[in-house]
């Protein structure tokens, strides 16, 4: 049906004139929204001011949203590729096929599958679409039997930083209280500046509180959206954010000895003692962790009831041993990190890093209390945070845990005015008591903070971390379970040298993702998956759909389909006081065309297989449902039912799926005790990560019974320290580091193809462009709009034109993030803007190996080109 | 009393082959945890991990569901009020997703 006759069709409701409330999808960060909807038409989508996640205010995306819903290169009807050859850039010639086809087949092979041997389904998927990846992840796929799946664009996420957010914060994420806080510290993250968790909200919390006074310190290699707008901008060489975090770090508590000793000692694992081959000494009778009882002379374990003034610093004699303090210990590591050797490697000035250690320091006034709410808590008002410009490297697990104990050792952790976890504590609505969750304490007295990305009423469930247990799994499941979302399982499947699995990817289902632009080099990707059947769900005909899929099927984008509580895994919550708000995402028009949402066809197909039965367990597992709203093994529900279901078990009977509909978002206030929880929730914050010294010994005795020798696990330190990224690395002639940076009006490269977001590429200088120095760029004879090639030292060649600024490090060349598009299917993305993850390799040696993030910048040298070359 | 598992979910491939479906005699206030050491005896049974002593929870990425109640202790009785037979399904989750 063309395309002017499906809205012509829709235009049939005359006099309609309404105003519906929906969440925004055009990024993971779920904000409120309303359409605008006028006879069947939707004419406008602005931000929902009833709901605080966003409070009304919509990025670029959220308003440009409408041109995804009516582009007319959308996917509309089930597709099959009749050209048997694939590659990238290849034309699949697709034919239309009708959605009974295209069930029916894939039915077949996942039955044959199934039979067989389940794991030869694969799954890959978006974040960006959070609430049927879960489903998916947490329902269909288990019922099926698979443990293949993976995140495409993992390696564009928290990876080291996820892992910390849940060891120190008890949650997915984190986000700083900017509303107390006076100084922002921010690391390659532009934190309610451009980017990053619950965005529209924190950009109004950041420019209150710019406007108050706080101040804000960006280190970046790039002049970023949040480095144009501080206070001060820190260029800096990409990769080595962990040495300048390290120097501060040593300025603070060896040479300033500004540190929050009453944290540390009470709420962290400051006082433990550790032997002299890196363990905690433990009570022979309780195993319980040691701690030094100045007044008895003698260790004690950390909970003894009896115990005394407690040791934070020096050095003890337990069973013949030296055993330091952790806090002690940590002196010792970050020692050797002067402003001096931390200037060598960043090539930020000694002065300055003394400046920002001394401000730091001081901004977070140790001692100080505030008043709130007739609660008198810790007041630390400095804040450090970073996120993929610091950890996006080999290196990102010891520099995310430097950049960490910033807030940790000032005690500026999940009290007013520091870091705060992302809603780790929900006590749940006043009158139901859900969703609820709330960290706890393991029996070392450490935080854990649960089940992440489920409701949890049934208390923290203990066992994290998942030990290394054996290498079956190409995503490394079961040999590095901690890291959230890894998309490393291309690589695991073309890297026959260490790897080896006893069954292949015999059909890969694609949620969502264009996984050959999203992870990494394209080829590695189309390697992995060249001889799999795979069938996507897409919105358009994109790179990977172009080079890799047999059958396509049309997605509802978030504007046609039901997602009951799309933000509710915590961290689409913004931080500080305020309301929670779980919302509803509702269609803003009926699915036009063949366009289905994938959940609803996930229960299909669930259907046909003969899952329906565990699913509707799991289903129940996921939302946390309880009687008499869980779902019965025994029958089949709608979407729409499995949705009312959750409402009501989560805020009663009277809040079901009809009411969210009508008013669109269920809010209460937040308590104090859930948003400043430390105080309240007696669980220490471990600095020094023990269970990955364990975990890198038993990681090591798996691989070397497998013969694997790419797992190198020199880097499970269980303090913070910083070496090199490869990219760091000098490279003869390879003179210079690429790297790639967001952009606010961009999500991955979903949004390329929407022509308001294009317009605004288009008129700002620099992002369809490759960002060199100005000096850089005079010594190597090239000129503003020059076409220059980079060539990475470990392969990968990309082209554009060069943009001379000041505002990118002399070392660095910078490009937008997932420009470069080549699909057919995309035709107004098509051409614009550069590809940068050509330059990206995929594979063991360039990754960070406990948080499983890649290596994301290169080692490159850059020439000018001839005009039409 | 009587009580039929079932066992579905991502299960361990080592053991190829193996049942996942037992009809099992239970004494009436048999708690999960029981049924679980019986099924540890069994030995084509596909569970992976044996329970620790002293562990009061499941394992992260095993649920059970009592007809169709989550189980969440160890020590949570299996049994209905009616006295009738039980059906515990038991569902080894996708590790991605086990917390």
């Amino acid at each position: 049906m063309p395309k002017h006759e499906a809205i012509d069709q829709a235009s049939q409701n005359d006099n309609e004139d309404v105003w519906i409330q929906s969440a925004c999808g055009m990024c993971y960060n779920q904000c409120g929204i309303r359409g605008h909807r006028v006879d069947g038409t939707l004419i406008k989508i602005e931000g929902n001011p009833d709901n605080p996640i966003g409070r009304g205010r919509l990025c670029a995306r959220g308003l440009a949203g409408i041109q995804l819903l009516y582009d007319p290169h959308r996917i509309d009807y089930p597709l099959r590729r009749t050209n048997p050859e694939k590659g990238i850039g290849v034309d699949p010639k697709w034919e239309r096929i009708s959605w009974d086809d295209a069930l029916d087949e894939i039915t077949e092979r996942l039955a044959t599958i199934k039979e067989n041997d389940p794991r030869g389904l694969y799954f890959s998927g978006t974040v960006i679409c959070l609430a049927p990846l879960s489903h998916a992840l947490a329902t269909f796929l288990p019922a099926f039997g698979t443990p293949n799946s993976f995140v495409s664009d993992g390696h564009q996420c928290g990876n080291a930083e996820h892992i910390l957010a849940r060891t120190l914060h008890g949650s997915v994420t984190t986000n700083p209280d900017v509303e107390h806080c006076d100084y922002l510290l921010l690391f390659g993250c532009q934190a309610g500046l451009g980017t990053y968790y619950a965005l529209t909200t924190m950009a109004q919390d950041v420019a209150d509180a710019r406007d108050r006074g706080m101040k804000l310190v960006v280190v970046d290699p790039f002049l970023s959206s949040a480095a144009e707008k501080a206070d001060e901008w820190v260029p800096i060489k990409p990769g080595s954010d962990g040495a300048l975090a390290c120097a501060i770090l040593n300025l603070l508590v060896n040479e300033y000895r500004i540190f929050d000793a009453d944290y540390l000692l009470e709420h962290a694992d400051g006082p433990y003692l550790l032997t002299e081959d890196g363990w905690y000494a433990r009570d022979p009778g309780s195993n319980r962790p040691l701690v030094w009882d100045i007044d008895a002379g003698k260790p004690r374990p950390f909970d003894d009831p009896e115990l005394g003034q407690v040791a934070l610093e020096g050095a003890y004699q337990v069973e013949g041993q030296t055993c330091r303090t952790v806090f002690e210990t940590l002196k010792g590591t970050v020692a050797k990190w002067t402003p001096e050797a931390a200037s060598e490697v960043t090539t930020i000035p000694p002065d300055m890093i003394r400046k920002i250690a001394r401000d730091f320091g001081e901004a977070a006034c140790i001692e100080r209390t505030i008043e709130i709410d007739g609660r008198e808590l810790p007041h630390r008002p400095a804040a450090a945070l970073y996120f993929k410009g610091a950890h996006g490297h080999d290196n990102a697990w010891p520099t995310s845990m430097a950049i960490e104990l910033l807030n940790e050792v000032v005690g500026a952790s999940n009290v007013p005015g520091g870091l705060l976890g992302t809603t780790p504590v929900c006590d749940g609505h006043p009158d139901t008591g859900f969703p609820r969750w709330k960290p706890g304490a393991n029996e070392d007295g450490l935080l854990d903070a649960g089940m992440l990305l489920y409701n949890d009423p049934y208390g923290v469930v203990p066992g994290w971390p998942p030990p290394p247990t054996d290498t079956e799994l190409p995503n490394l499941r079961d040999l590095i379970g901690w890291p959230i979302t890894t998309c490393f399982t291309p690589a695991a499947l073309t890297d026959k040298e260490n790897f080896s699995f006893d069954h292949k990817p015999e059909l890969l289902l694609n949620y969502g993702s264009n996984l050959l632009m999203s992870a990494a080099r394209p080829e590695v990707t189309f390697e992995a998956f060249k001889d799999t059947f795979v069938v996507s769900f897409n919105l358009h005909s994109d790179e990977t759909a172009e080079a890799l899929s047999d059958i396509v099927l049309p997605d509802t984008s978030y504007m046609e389909r039901l997602d009951p509580l799309p933000n509710f895994t915590r961290h689409h919550h913004p931080v500080g006081l305020g309301n929670w708000g779980h919302t509803i995402r509702q269609p803003l028009v009926e699915p036009l065309h063949e366009r289905r949402h994938f959940t609803e066809v996930l229960l299909e197909l669930g259907q046909r297989l003969g899952l329906t039965e565990t699913m509707n367990l799991l289903t129940n597992n996921l939302y946390g449902l309880v009687a008499p709203h869980a779902l019965d093994p025994e029958r089949t529900y709608s979407w729409r039912e499995i949705s009312d279901q959750a409402y009501r078990s989560w805020f009663g009977d009277e809040h079901g799926l009809d009411w969210f509909e009508t008013n669109g978002v269920m809010r209460w206030p937040k308590k104090v005790e859930e948003v400043f929880w430390k105080p309240f929730v007696h669980a220490r914050a471990p600095l020094y990560n023990e269970w990955l010294k364990r975990a890198g010994e038993q990681v090591d005795e798996i691989v070397e019974k497998k013969g694997i020798k790419g797992v190198d696990t020199s880097g499970f330190f269980p303090l913070p320290d910083w070496r090199p990224c490869r990219a760091h690395r000098a490279r003869e002639g390879y003179d210079m580091q690429a790297i790639y940076y967001r952009v606010p009006w961009h999500t991955f490269s979903m949004t390329y193809e929407n022509p308001w977001l294009d317009e605004i590429s288009r008129g700002e200088p620099y992002s369809y462009f490759i960002c060199i120095n100005t000096k850089t760029a005079r010594a190597k004879n090239i000129t503003d709009g020059d076409p220059i090639e980079v060539e990475g030292a470990d392969g990968g060649t990309i082209r554009g034109r060069a943009r001379l600024t000041e505002g990118v490090h002399p070392e660095v060349l910078a490009v937008a993030n997932n420009g470069g598009h080549w699909a057919k299917g995309m035709p107004f993305a098509r051409g614009k803007g550069v590809f940068f993850n050509q330059l990206l390799p995929m594979d063991l040696e360039h990754s960070d190996l406990v948080s499983l993030s890649m290596d994301c910048d290169a080692r490159v040298r850059v020439t000018r080109m001839a005009e039409g070359a | 009393m009587d009580v039929a598992v079932k066992i579905q979910g991502v299960l361990d491939r080592s053991l190829a082959g193996c049942k996942n479906q037992f009809d099992l005699t239970l004494p009436n206030d048999a708690t999960a945890g029981d049924l679980i050491g019986r099924l540890a005896e069994q030995p084509d049974a596909p569970l992976r991990d044996a329970i620790d002593p002293g562990q009061t929870r499941f394992p992260r990425h095993i649920r059970m569901f009592s007809n169709g109640e989550m189980l969440s202790t160890l020590g949570q009785p299996l049994v209905r009020q009616d006295g009738l037979g039980v059906n515990v399904n038991i569902v080894i989750l996708n590790p991605m997703m086990g917390g």
